[in-house]
């Protein structure tokens, strides 16, 4: 009994010093502002807010704790039409545990997102507020100076407001239209021979099943009994390369394709089809992303191109009048961003960036042939 | 410290060329006048902890608030616990506003009532992460009223109706926040603080930058807000 009392105590003051709480909080702010020939200048207004906490039980066990607030809307200036501004609230758990030879990180997250188009409109009612509730699993380890990661998620989203119109008049159609449940598994692969070159190699398979978005028929337009699925497959190459000590240059690369059984189906004033197209959705994205950045006097500048090519397979482009044309839809978006970071202080910092945003699609859908350029300044703090 | 003040003078001046951008926010004013005095009351609220050697602090808004006197404040902070090896500081904090003038058109012959003010009561913990980096986090309760009574029904001022306005209104919500605190040599100090008001899912911000031990630049952000931008100088003791 002694010595069960004596236990007890010395059993609580080592678990109590071996747990180490290391708070993280970050803080940006940005305000930017957007002018071209082909839209109408408009300010814009992003928050994102950090608070979290790395508690290490032990030598091998950590949790992270994380909450994230974030907020994008119109700036200072609203524009006279309608601007859509949202918010997300994401709660993170993530445990990890070291082995001897990998490394297992489980998470679970909750995200809530709210959308609406003005500050007259509630945000509980917005169309597109989402939940989402999802968890995963991520194994590393380190092979030969090769870091190998592969990972599993899973994620189920429900949009609670955004129900099909149909639904007004059919009981069978008042089902939220967009809930579905997302796959991903991963693999990515870094070899780190080099002291210079540390490629990123990656892939990632992802999987949504939508529960109640309807495939139709597309010769009689009925509903085939079958619901939407997406698959996409991602191949990403990432090649930095730290060429001095304060000067880095590298190349981003993704190749993305997305294969659905979606069929767009359209209907003419009779009921019957007037047009459809099989495999709407499916396209082949390519992307290619070089960069360079140089740190000078405590300040870091940043000079970056993408460059993105969308090909859709089945997907024709619209005139302006909204008729389908003979050819495949492309799109095109090239951008050229320069950045500037300064450090105030060791948790203050300041960023002045300018960006050239070029979109152009051989279909005549609005907002899809713009030009316009952006300035940005974004004042963050982080611990 | 002079290099700073285009952090807070970009707005104002932006401000000041929207005129047609002014009639505008007058109307969302009338029509939200809620969302206003949360704005006012969070801008008058000093939520940041109290520093080491302090036990009390009175602070309060000048500009714009007390000079024009268009929303008069005041804002107490007083130390519950002292920080400790593992305890955060534990503070109050209370504050006052009151837009003042309203008052005086209850001398309108029309004016029965008329009466405009917010207080807030909260609870801060503060623990210091590095020597001069400080965390803090907390929780405040927001109240206030704002009515305009008339004598007779029907009354009208101009072109509108004073009934037709919505400012009759009252607060009561609860708000979150966490922030950063940074000490910037023996006086001065960098502080962000961010929050939510969950109950009207009200995303706030405020910087502030103290400067000669008792001087302080705020300014406030609300996105949704009437004004995005809240700009402010405040007196600490």
């Amino acid at each position: 009994m002694v010595k069960k009392v004596f236990i007890l105590p010395i059993i609580f003051y080592s678990v109590s010093f071996a747990i180490e709480i290391e708070p993280y909080y970050n803080w940006a702010l940005s305000q930017g502002y957007s002018w071209g020939k082909d839209i109408e200048p408009s300010f814009g207004n992003n928050i994102l807010n950090d608070i979290g906490c790395q508690v290490k039980l032990g030598d091998k066990d950590s949790l992270l704790l994380l909450y994230e607030a974030s907020y994008e809307g119109p700036g200072i200036k609203e524009k006279k039409k309608f601007t859509d501004r949202s918010q997300e609230h994401l709660f993170l758990v993530s445990w990890t545990k070291r082995l001897n030879i990998m490394t297992l990180k489980t998470r679970l997250d909750y995200l809530k997102s709210f959308t609406r188009s003005g500050v007259s409109e509630s945000w509980e009612t917005g169309d597109y507020n989402f939940n989402r509730l999802g968890f995963g699993c991520d194994v590393l380890t380190l092979l030969y100076k090769t870091g190998i990661k592969g990972g599993f998620r899973f994620a189920d989203v429900k949009y609670p407001n955004y129900t099909y119109l149909l639904g007004e008049i059919d009981p069978n159609y008042d089902l939220p239209r967009y809930d579905n449940r997302r796959y991903r598994l991963s693999l990515s692969v870094k070899p780190g021979f080099h002291p210079m070159v540390k490629p990123d190699i990656t892939s990632n398979l992802h999987f949504i099943r939508y529960k109640n978005e309807f495939i139709k028929d597309i010769n009689s337009g009925s509903d085939t009994g079958e619901r939407e699925k997406d698959s996409i497959y991602e191949f990403g190459l990432s090649i930095p390369c730290q060429l001095k000590e304060n000067v880095a240059i590298g190349m981003d690369s993704l190749f993305s394709f997305l294969r659905s059984n979606y069929n767009e189906v359209k209907f003419s004033s009779l009921g019957t089809v007037a047009s459809a197209c099989k495999s709407f959705y499916d396209y082949n994205l390519y992307e290619f992303s070089p960069y360079i950045s140089t740190k000078l006097k405590n300040m870091v500048f940043s000079l970056s191109y993408s460059h993105k090519i969308k090909n859709f397979t089945d997907q024709p482009p619209e005139d302006s009048s909204r008729n389908w044309l003979s050819s495949k839809r492309r799109d095109k978006n090239t951008t050229i961003l320069l950045s500037l970071k300064k450090p105030i202080n060791k948790a203050l910092s300041l960023t002045l960036s300018y960006g050239m945003i070029k979109l152009s699609s051989n279909s005549q859908r609005t907002g899809l042939n713009v030009s316009y350029n952006q300035l940005g300044i974004t004042t963050s703090f982080e611990y | 410290m002079k290099k700073f003040l285009f952090l807070f003078l970009i707005p104002s001046l932006v401000f000041a060329g929207f005129k047609e951008w002014g009639a505008e926010k007058a109307i969302d004013l009338a029509t939200r006048f809620d969302e206003v005095l949360f704005d006012l009351e969070i801008d008058s609220s000093d939520l940041s902890g109290l520093p080491k050697d302090k036990r009390f602090k009175l602070s309060f808004n000048l500009l714009p608030f007390t000079i024009p006197p268009i929303f008069p404040n005041i804002s107490i902070k007083g130390r519950v616990f002292k920080e400790k090896k593992r305890m955060p500081q534990v503070a109050f904090s209370l504050n006052y506003g009151e837009i003042l003038g309203l008052r005086l058109a209850e001398k309108i012959d029309d004016v029965e009532r008329a009466r405009c003010y917010t207080y807030g009561a909260g609870l801060i913990l503060k623990k210091t992460l590095k020597s001069d980096i400080s965390l803090f986090s907390g929780v405040k309760k927001i109240g206030g009223k704002s009515e305009v009574f008339l004598k007779e029904k029907g009354t009208g001022t101009g072109w509108f109706s004073l009934e037709d306005i919505p400012i009759n209104v009252r607060l009561n919500e609860y708000a979150f926040f966490t922030g950063l605190y940074i000490l910037r040599g023996k006086n001065g100090f960098w502080s962000v603080t961010s929050g939510i008001i969950p109950g009207k899912k009200k995303l706030f911000s405020k910087i502030e930058l103290g400067f000669r031990k008792h001087w302080v630049f705020g300014l406030g952000i609300y996105p949704e807000g009437t004004f995005v931008f809240h700009p402010t100088l405040g007196l600490r003791w």
